[in-house]
């Protein structure tokens, strides 16, 4: 079995892209809690509905990219 | 959760202390008080109790639960059914002394109240000879046939001073009393009406021996309107006597219908009824019962403006509930708009239904026996020779109006009443 090595650039780029869903999300429930004249301690005690709702954002990003990886290797071998 | 002894005393504390117990429940303060189970052989209160058929056994049973520490003996029982008179000497490992005349009972000297559960027709006489006597009464419900008779019972209990408690054992549920203090103190807002109803499925009859058919009206007394008024005596006084109690008054009017629709057995009271009282500020008491389907048992809900109390299920529910949080809403709005179905024709209108609301539990889960506490009041009560008066009244007022209930069936008319009787 190969080991795999995961680069430090890889790494970095990944929690970029879930720091990137996180705040995305974060915003969302901003404009949320305003459009619904909601209370503001949402942002606190939904603080885990956000988490989930980025992570499965991230997911669905890592989804489409792995997709996209696929394809571009499918047209590279031909 | 298992409420216990000291969790009721705490429950009764905690509402004793404010203003509450003085406006609308004074007979708790017995509670309050502590302990009046005196061990001095002059603090024992001797009982006799007259009828011991299925209500009477039952009050004997639950007398022999606190017997050792009530520092009450039952000194006497009397029945004039053999079957009913073997039983409860039994009952009391026969060590009380039995009678079939209940005049032999109140013979004896050293007996200082009565508890009476015979058929209603025979409530007047053997209280009022009790109660003349210098007896203390405690009477099962409803107090007496007529309204004539509970008239000259109310007078005797006057005359003579000695108490009249009415076995509407709501009146120290736990359940009921928190309640009651949650609708005293605004939580579900403005009462603007009341539903009861007790439905139940049987003929209601008790089993007649067949060598005895002579026995048939003497067993089955709640069929016959000589001695009974059947489902409004025999149980919708309980769910009256707790409207009153949450209205802290009597109703001024009452309308109704009631038929034998369904167990047409020779019967002559009513197997389903239906009555609407009506009080002072407007407020509707509806009530209804009947005995041949019991899908939704027996119930008292109370409507206000801000929630509902169903007592008998110990539960509360509210009008308005908060809103989902602001991020949910949008989700669910976001799901709506991409996979909602676009109308094209299809139902313009969707009924209203009720809101769908577990409710939430009005007290722990209980395992305190409102009828031993009921009777724990009495003996107490016997001891301190006084009784809050407030419990012969909301007794006086629950017949009363089961009775003119009755009266406006039979005349098929509004019925009003006036009080003819000092209380």
């Amino acid at each position: 079995m190969k080991d795999i090595l995961i680069k430090g650039t890889t790494i970095k780029r990944e929690i970029i892209i879930g720091l990137v869903c996180f705040l995305f999300v974060f915003l969302v429930n901003v404009y949320a809690i305003y459009h619904y004249n909601s209370l503001w301690s949402e942002l606190l005690t939904q603080l885990y509905e956000v988490i989930i709702i980025a992570a499965v954002l991230y997911l669905l990003i890592v989804f489409i990219r792995l997709i996209v990886l696929g394809i571009k290797k499918l047209f590279s071998q031909k | 959760m298992k409420q216990s002894r000291r969790d009721f005393l705490k429950l009764v504390t905690g509402i004793a202390g404010g203003a509450i117990v003085l406006s609308s429940m004074p007979w708790l303060n017995t509670f309050v008080k502590g302990s009046r189970a005196g061990k001095a052989a002059s603090d024992k209160v001797r009982l006799g109790i007259i009828g011991v058929g299925d209500r009477g056994s039952l009050l004997l049973q639950t007398f022999k639960q606190f017997e050792k520490t009530g520092n009450f003996e039952i000194a006497a029982v009397c029945d004039n059914y053999q079957p009913n008179y073997e039983n409860a000497l039994k009952l009391t490992d026969g060590k009380a002394a039995g009678f079939y005349d209940y005049q032999k009972l109140l013979d004896m000297k050293d007996i200082d109240a009565v508890v009476i559960a015979t058929p209603l027709n025979e409530h007047a006489h053997i209280a009022i000879d009790a109660m003349n006597a210098g007896k203390h009464v405690f009477c099962e419900k409803s107090i007496a046939r007529t309204i004539e008779d509970v008239n000259r019972m109310m007078e005797t209990h006057k005359k003579t001073g000695m108490i009249l408690q009415i076995g509407h054992q709501r009146l120290f549920s736990p359940i009921y009393i928190e309640a009651i203090d949650k609708i005293k103190n605004g939580k579900i807002g403005k009462v603007t009406q009341m539903r009861a109803y007790w439905h139940r499925n049987g003929n209601w009859r008790r089993p007649v021996p067949k060598d005895k058919p002579e026995l048939e009206r003497k067993i089955n007394w709640r069929l016959y309107k000589e001695y009974s008024a059947g489902l409004l005596t025999e149980l919708a006084s309980h769910q009256i006597q707790v409207a009153n109690w949450i209205k802290g008054e009597p109703p001024v009017s009452v309308i109704g219908s009631g038929n034998i629709i369904y167990w047409k057995d020779g019967r002559e009271v009513w197997d389903n009824v239906a009555l609407v009282y009506k009080y002072s500020d407007g407020t509707h008491l509806i009530y209804d019962s009947v005995i041949s389907n019991r899908h939704y048992g027996l119930e008292e809900q109370i409507l206000g403006d801000k929630g509902t109390i169903e007592m008998e299920v110990n539960k509360i529910y509210w009008e308005d509930h908060p809103s989902a949080p602001a991020i949910q809403r949008l989700v669910t709005d976001i799901e709506k708009d991409v996979f909602g179905s676009v109308p094209i024709g299809g139902a313009s209108w969707t009924p209203e239904v009720g809101i769908k609301d577990k409710g939430e539990f009005i007290t722990g889960n209980y395992q305190m026996d409102e009828v031993q506490l009921e009777l724990e009041g009495f003996v107490n009560y016997v001891r301190d020779g006084k009784a809050p008066e407030e419990l012969t009244i909301q007794g006086y007022h629950a017949t009363i109006w089961s009775l003119l209930g009755e009266q406006a069936i039979n005349e098929n008319k509004l019925i009003t009443f006036e009080n003819k009787i000092e209380l």
